[in-house]
């Protein structure tokens, strides 16, 4: 009657047989990337470190709500043009306008501009739950139908974001800085750098909250068991709630440190990161953070890698080629359990 | 004395399916009692429906007088009351102690001291308190599992089918447990498709099919009534 449940597991750690097959892939493709182009790998894994962020919500969704979150990219976009807004807007009337901060070109205005974009993100990602998201789940909807719903807020989302900002590329404040050298003649934007370093701390911080916190736990008890959640008086709308705040944060942090350290915005933003988030999320096994994380790194340095040999409007393809091997092969990702 | 738990005439169901046609039930304080019947009969479902898991068409349920019919698991729970579902019984991902603090969750106190209370009660998840439980042998995963429900020391425990997939010695020692639950003072109401060692467990035992009351009475009764031990305990 009863089938053992393979739920995908919020912390569901890698297992110790399954780092090796992951440690032969990384330091294959470690190996491959570091002879040809030290350069590259570097900032792949810096920019693997965005998606990660990007990656880590989607999965999270994916764990505790079993559905395909096709609006996350816009999660991203939405971040990085409300930090436009503030950074362009709000923080200039306050007379809080800079540029160029030590090494990097942006200014503290964009410390205080980031995390007011993370948490309009999750405002915004909390009334989506509540308009579209939360009545189709009680009403029971089908993952498919939640999933095409879910599509359908992406377009409007980017619909939203064209009219009030319009098509073309916009640009945070910033000043000119020389790139960092590194050794072995590694040069890297100092963007990115700072990139890495928030996308760390994120990282750290979110592992505090799930293991620490009373609603972090109750989220990882939701997507190990939602019916044993409840059983245990676990009020599961509520920590759905907080799934979406925590996504939504996590993706508009993304989007506001690609759009400063790729010195760019454009309304496709979040849209054409979709593909390499899915491949990361799925590379580390659905519904699992670690993996996520890690999955990101891969399919980041992979991407800026494959730049040596293709040319770089290919990056989405390798991502999009890891993605089908990984269905193919490992549909259960690298750490997963085969089905 | 008023009855702990008075299930009325209860009928539910999934969808247009009713598999419960009107099923009453009482518990008393302090007493285990046992629910058999062949599959299907609507053992678990009466668990469900009860718990809050599943609507109620009709009929009612009161808990120590009160009206508990249409409440939610997560109201249920805050008034002594706890539920140990068939399989996935536990947080596969979260260690033995974590699943002990979900147990409590619905508690603002620390939980510390009553963690503390069931490692002394069962040593066995003392021992492997930083494992994940989804790593625990069958056994120590039900052992889990009452312990997580016995967390806001509730006054009534719903047991669904705890021996499913055990081994014989591990089906005695959470039966063991069962009969220590109860000596501190907690009512039990236990389905069971092993029902011969349910029944010599229980003090009183109801026996389900078709979704409808067959018959019940005293657990050693109904052990040696001939058309029970005809249809439901196998020759």
């Amino acid at each position: 009657m009863y089938k053992t449940q393979r739920l995908p597991r919020l912390m569901a750690g890698p297992r110790r047989s399954r780092w090796l097959l992951a440690g032969l892939v990384a330091a294959s493709l470690g190996a491959a990337a570091a002879l040809t182009a030290p350069e590259l790998l570097v900032n792949g894994l810096l920019l693997g470190c965005a998606l990660a962020l990007g990656a880590v919500g989607l999965s999270a969704a994916y764990g505790i709500l079993k559905f395909i979150h096709l609006a996350h990219g816009e999660f991203m976009t939405l971040g990085a043009y409300l930090a436009l807004f503030f950074l362009m807007e709000v923080l200039p009337a306050l007379g809080l306008d800079s540029a160029g901060l030590g090494l990097f070109t942006f200014g503290y205005a964009l410390l205080l501009a980031l995390p007011a974009a993370m948490a309009g993100a999750s405002l915004a990602a909390v009334g989506l739950d509540w308009a579209v998201y939360g009545p189709l789940r009680r009403r029971s909807a089908a993952p498919i139908v939640m999933a095409m719903a879910s599509l359908g807020v992406a377009f409007a989302l980017r619909a939203l974001v064209q009219m009030v900002w319009g098509n073309g590329i916009h640009q945070y404040p910033r000043a000119s800085r020389e790139f960092i050298q590194l050794p072995l003649d590694i040069r890297v934007p100092p963007d990115y750098l700072f990139l890495g370093a928030a996308a760390g701390i994120m990282a750290l911080l979110l592992q505090v909250f799930l293991a620490r916190t009373r609603i972090g736990r109750a989220m990882r008890a939701t997507a190990d068991n939602p019916v044993l959640a409840r059983v245990s008086g676990i009020n599961t709308e509520a920590t759905i709630r907080w799934a979406w705040v925590v996504s939504a944060f996590l993706a508009a942090a993304a989007g506001v440190l690609l759009a400063t350290a790729n010195a760019q915005l454009r309304p496709e933003l979040g849209w054409n990161l979709l593909i390499p988030l899915f491949a990361a999320a799925v590379l580390g096994g659905m519904g699992s953070i670690y993996g996520a994380l890690t999955g990101a790194l891969v399919v980041g340095v992979a991407m800026e890698v494959s730049t040596q040999w293709l040319n770089p409007s290919y990056k989405s393809a390798v991502a999009f080629g890891i993605l089908l091997l990984c269905l193919l092969f490992r549909p259960g990702g690298l750490f997963g359990e085969r089905e | 004395m008023t009855p702990l738990l008075e299930v009325d005439r209860l009928v539910a169901g999934y969808g247009d399916s009713l598999i419960l046609q009107g099923v009453s039930l009482l518990v008393w304080p302090q007493e285990i009692v046992a629910i058999i019947g062949p599959n299907g009969a609507g053992k678990s479902t009466l668990l469900k429906a009860v718990f809050g898991l599943l609507k109620t068409r009709q009929g009612q349920a009161r808990f120590q007088g009160r009206d508990i019919s249409g409440l939610p698991p997560e109201r249920l729970v805050g008034l002594g009351m706890s539920y140990v579902p068939q399989s996935s019984n536990v947080f596969p991902s979260m260690t033995v102690e974590e699943n002990l603090v979900m147990g409590g969750y619905a508690s603002k106190s620390n939980p510390a001291a009553r963690i503390k209370g069931m490692y002394d009660m069962f040593p066995v998840l003392e021992a492997n308190r930083r494992r994940k439980a989804g790593r625990l042998s069958g056994g120590q995963r039900q052992l889990l599992a009452l312990a997580r429900a016995l967390m806001l020391e509730p006054v009534l425990l719903l047991l669904d089918e705890p021996s499913t997939g055990l081994a014989p010695e591990a089906v005695s020692t959470v039966f063991d447990q069962v009969r220590r639950i109860q000596e501190g003072g907690v009512s039990v109401v236990m389905v069971e498709q092993n029902a011969r060692q349910a029944l010599l467990l229980a003090q009183r035992g109801y026996i389900l099919s078709g979704g409808q009351n067959r018959l019940d009475g005293p657990a050693a009764d109904l052990l040696h009534k001939p058309e029970v031990v005809r249809l439901y305990l196998g020759g």
